[in-house]
């Protein structure tokens, strides 16, 4: 597959999902994610057969990553990932994903399955202070 | 939840079932387009949390 950025292949990956799919991912993207996935989607003129499948794959193995992270941790599913996909890019998957982790509340309930009861001691420090 | 046994044994049955065997990449890839599909209707906001891991690699 030639090199495509992250934004390119997310592109290539609704084109080839259809209208319908891709509309319902939109929902849960920020607006500006949405643009740019757009503009990106305006200027490809066509998707190389290849080039489609590639990214749906590479698609599906970071799905499968992300389930293997739910059930057993992000050790797990380097191990299982290793097997499957090989070192290199099982650690870029793993990497990606904890990015995405790190960045992205959607994430939060691997890591802390409870939320705490009393509001008052862990929200205090998310108040925006008044202009 | 499904194990990834579970879900590897099940592609293999959907593979099997689908008479693959003429053309298996082209059965695997129908399949796991089919699988994107149903995973983002039945859990959109977390293959849109997947598309977003992607976007983050651009350092948006």
């Amino acid at each position: 597959m030639a090199k495509l950025t992250g934004t390119q292949k997310a592109a290539v990956l609704m084109v080839t999902l259809g209208d319908e799919t891709a509309s319902n991912i939109f929902k849960f993207l920020e607006e500006d994610e949405i643009q740019n996935i757009s503009k990106e989607i305006a200027l490809t003129k066509h998707v190389q057969p290849e080039t489609a499948d590639d990214v749906m794959e590479e698609f599906y193995t970071m799905s499968l990553a992300k389930t293997y992270i739910a059930q057993g941790g992000i050790e797990y599913a380097k191990k299982l990932l290793i097997k499957s996909v090989g070192p290199e890019a099982a650690r870029k998957i793993i990497d990606r994903l904890t990015k995405a982790l790190e960045s992205s509340a959607g994430f939060s309930s691997i890591e802390r399955p409870t939320r705490p009861s009393c509001p008052s001691s862990s929200r205090t420090s998310t108040r925006r202070p008044s202009p | 939840m499904k194990s990834v046994a579970e879900l590897e044994a099940e592609i293999e049955a959907e593979l099997n079932a689908e008479g693959a065997s003429s053309a298996p990449d082209a059965q695997r890839r129908s399949l796991i387009k089919k699988r994107i599909q149903e995973s983002t209707l039945g859990d959109p906001e977390t293959v849109a949390s997947l598309v977003r891991s992607w976007m983050i690699e651009d350092g948006r």
